[in-house]
């Protein structure tokens, strides 16, 4: 018991010393945008799996791809807002084009924009365009 | 109902310019800039035999145009499809799971002007048994090259118009359709209007001025650059000049690596007359 008190109070005291410091040294340590989204919409019952990262010749961002119900959902989370829109504001309203690259999907784009983040969903599930809209707010561009 | 002088005029366009008057699907107005129709557009063939017979299908049917030819010659892009001035390089390859089954990227110049194009189509897709069919692979092959003539889709909603500048997929059910494998009417009606004007300078690499000795010109090492007429003070970056005569040069800019590096040099040719 001598021993073991020591030992007890050096252990809480590390952990401590290394809670405060993770803290400071990653003051932005939490989920990632994407797995946020991926989150949530596990959470509303949907199947969501991480399939690959993923760079668009069109895109400033990497993205990472989703199956959700089988589906693909791109996710592309850029280091601001405003590289975003940027990216965004060259998407056609079909979402057929971003810029100069004529894009041809393998299912019907769905696409949606929420601060940082440009996420694409192709396929034509009613529901997870709700949960989307639902997240992310109304899509930018894509099939109706 | 009163013909007023608006609907005069539209019956007019209508009864004497039927099919222009419905063509109304260009990519936001892009075009090749050339002096003179037709055209001949130089198409480097970087596809493998998989796709040797849907890339041949589509230079035959795009040519069919009245306004421009597309003129086959060796491929001259990389593994990344990299854009050769003055072309539309077309390559084939497995560019993962991204999404798009083909992709089309063209670089403008003064707001309308296509300078040069390039066409991929991706195999990640292509070798899986839901896309591997005939009609698909002409279908994508077919609308990626419609696009760097400046040709946007006719629609999205994925009905067939029959062509290929519609979204309908020839995969499941449709798998054995040959609807929408190649242009139709309306394609080329709109290539009519799209090049019915002429332009100042051209941005098509010639195929008549450019001597036969730069075609095809495999430029893998310094030598065959020509002489290197510039340096840079750090001695990172040289220009290299190859003259073929008469204002024809190659010129490829060379970014060294380190001398103790064994990477490649980084290298940008740039086709001068």
């Amino acid at each position: 018991m001598r021993m073991a008190l020591p030992i007890l109070v050096g252990l809480c005291a590390a952990s401590a010393c290394l809670s405060r410091g993770t803290a400071e040294r990653l003051p932005s340590l939490r989920p990632l945008p994407a797995e946020e989204l991926a989150k949530r919409l596990r959470a509303r019952g949907l199947q969501v799996e991480y399939a690959n990262a993923i760079e668009q010749p069109f895109f400033a961002a990497p993205g990472t791809v989703y199956t959700v119900e089988g589906a693909d959902l791109q996710i592309f989370v850029y280091s601001t807002e405003s590289a975003a829109a940027a990216d965004a504001s060259r998407i056609a309203p079909s979402g057929r084009s971003v810029g100069t690259s004529a894009v041809g999907w393998i299912a019907p784009p769905h696409i949606f924009r929420k601060g940082p983040m440009i996420v694409i969903y192709l396929g034509s599930d009613s529901r997870i365009r709700g949960e989307l809209a639902a997240a992310l707010g109304n899509q930018i561009a894509g099939a109706e | 109902m009163s013909l007023t002088p608006r609907r005069v005029l539209l019956a007019f366009l209508v009864t004497t310019f039927p099919s222009m008057a419905l063509a109304n699907h260009s990519w936001g107005g892009y075009h090749w800039a050339r002096t003179s129709n037709p055209f001949t557009l130089k198409v480097g063939n970087n596809v493998n035999a998989g796709w040797q017979t849907y890339f041949d299908t589509t230079i035959s049917d795009w040519s069919a145009s009245s306004v421009l030819d597309l003129n086959v010659v060796a491929g001259t892009s990389n593994k990344h499809c990299s854009a050769v001035t003055g072309t539309v390089q077309v390559c084939n390859r497995r560019y993962g799971n991204n999404g798009w089954l083909g992709l089309a990227s063209i670089s403008i110049t003064g707001g309308t002007h296509i300078t040069q194009g390039t066409v991929k189509v991706n195999d990640t897709y292509f070798d899986t048994s839901t896309y591997n069919n005939p009609n698909e692979r002409n279908h994508v092959m077919c609308q990626e090259v419609g696009h760097t003539l400046g040709l946007d889709h006719t629609s999205t909603d994925g009905s067939s118009q029959n062509t290929c500048m519609d979204y309908y997929s020839n995969t499941g059910s449709n798998a054995g359709s040959t609807l929408s494998t190649h242009p139709n009417q309306h394609d080329y009606d709109e290539l009519n209007v799209i090049y019915s004007h002429l332009d100042s300078s051209t941005t098509v690499l010639s195929a008549t001025v450019m001597p036969s000795a730069m075609e095809d010109l495999l430029i893998e090492g310094p030598g065959q650059w020509g002489r290197e007429i510039e340096r840079s003070e750090d001695g990172r970056t040289s220009t290299f000049e190859l003259d073929f005569g008469h204002g024809n040069r190659i010129l490829t800019f060379v970014t060294w690596a380190d001398r103790d590096s064994t990477d490649i040099p980084e290298r940008r040719n740039l086709l001068m007359r």
